[in-house]
């Protein structure tokens, strides 16, 4: 078996990921293979693997989720990335609109920066949050009055 | 009297010629050392030459390399020692 082939167990010894176990999913080239395991599924150099002994039963282009289940035979944990939360930040919803503003006034096409001006929907959410700031008010009041 | 803080060795004193002709002491924040390598000694690229201020103020991020022993080994000492790990 070569070395740098599908199943082969590798230490990353360079980037972000250094130090972490990761398996060959795919050979894309002479030097690159695609990586995943306990570092993030990635394009990867040869140079920045480190080869080991140990060789696990994954397929070409096997799913993170297969990749995952290989894994507990090394028990080694998988790093599984979270989505991003979207953002409520009042400032981000400026920049949004700011963008539409710029845009709008020098006549460019929206269609590619559409999916930032979605982002304000942060005004429903807030709704309910002036309601819960109203509530003690009105009960104070209301005790005043008592 | 100079004042306390000046005192700290945080600041270098610097002569400087005034328009009015009098030499006149003054008092400038040394910039720290470049950081070098912990086991080579070279020095580390990636780290910006900060003030304390200024590196209170910065993201971790900016301030050093994201892998493990970032700011502290070089790159190739880094690959060497993870290299060694790897084939025990």
């Amino acid at each position: 078996m070569a070395l740098f082939e599908v199943g082969r167990v590798c230490v990353k010894i360079a980037g972000r990921d250094a130090g972490e176990r990761c398996v060959i999913v795919e050979v894309l080239d002479a030097h690159t293979v695609l990586v995943d395991g306990a570092t993030r599924r990635r394009k990867c150099n040869v140079k920045h693997l480190e080869p080991l002994a140990e060789t696990l039963d994954v397929k070409k282009g096997a799913t993170h989720d297969a990749v995952a289940k290989a894994f507990t035979a090394l028990g080694v944990d998988v790093k599984e990335s979270k989505p991003r939360k979207a953002t409520t930040k009042p400032r981000h919803a400026h920049k949004a609109k700011a963008d539409a503003g710029e845009q709008s006034a020098v006549g460019q096409p929206v269609k590619a920066k559409a999916p930032k001006a979605e982002k304000p929907k942060a005004e429903p959410a807030k709704a309910p949050k002036a309601e819960k700031a109203d509530a003690p008010k009105k009960k104070v009041a209301a005790k005043k009055t008592e | 009297m100079v004042r306390g803080m000046f005192k700290s060795g945080r600041f270098s004193r610097v002569h400087v010629k005034v328009p009015g002709g009098r030499t006149v002491l003054r008092f400038k924040e040394k910039t720290p050392k470049q950081p070098h390598c912990g086991e080579c000694g070279k020095p580390l690229p990636g780290i910006p030459r900060m003030s304390r201020v200024e590196a209170t103020h910065a993201s971790k991020s900016s301030k050093r390399p994201q892998r493990p022993f970032g700011g502290v080994l070089c790159s190739a000492c880094t690959r060497k020692r993870l290299v060694a790990k790897a084939r025990v």
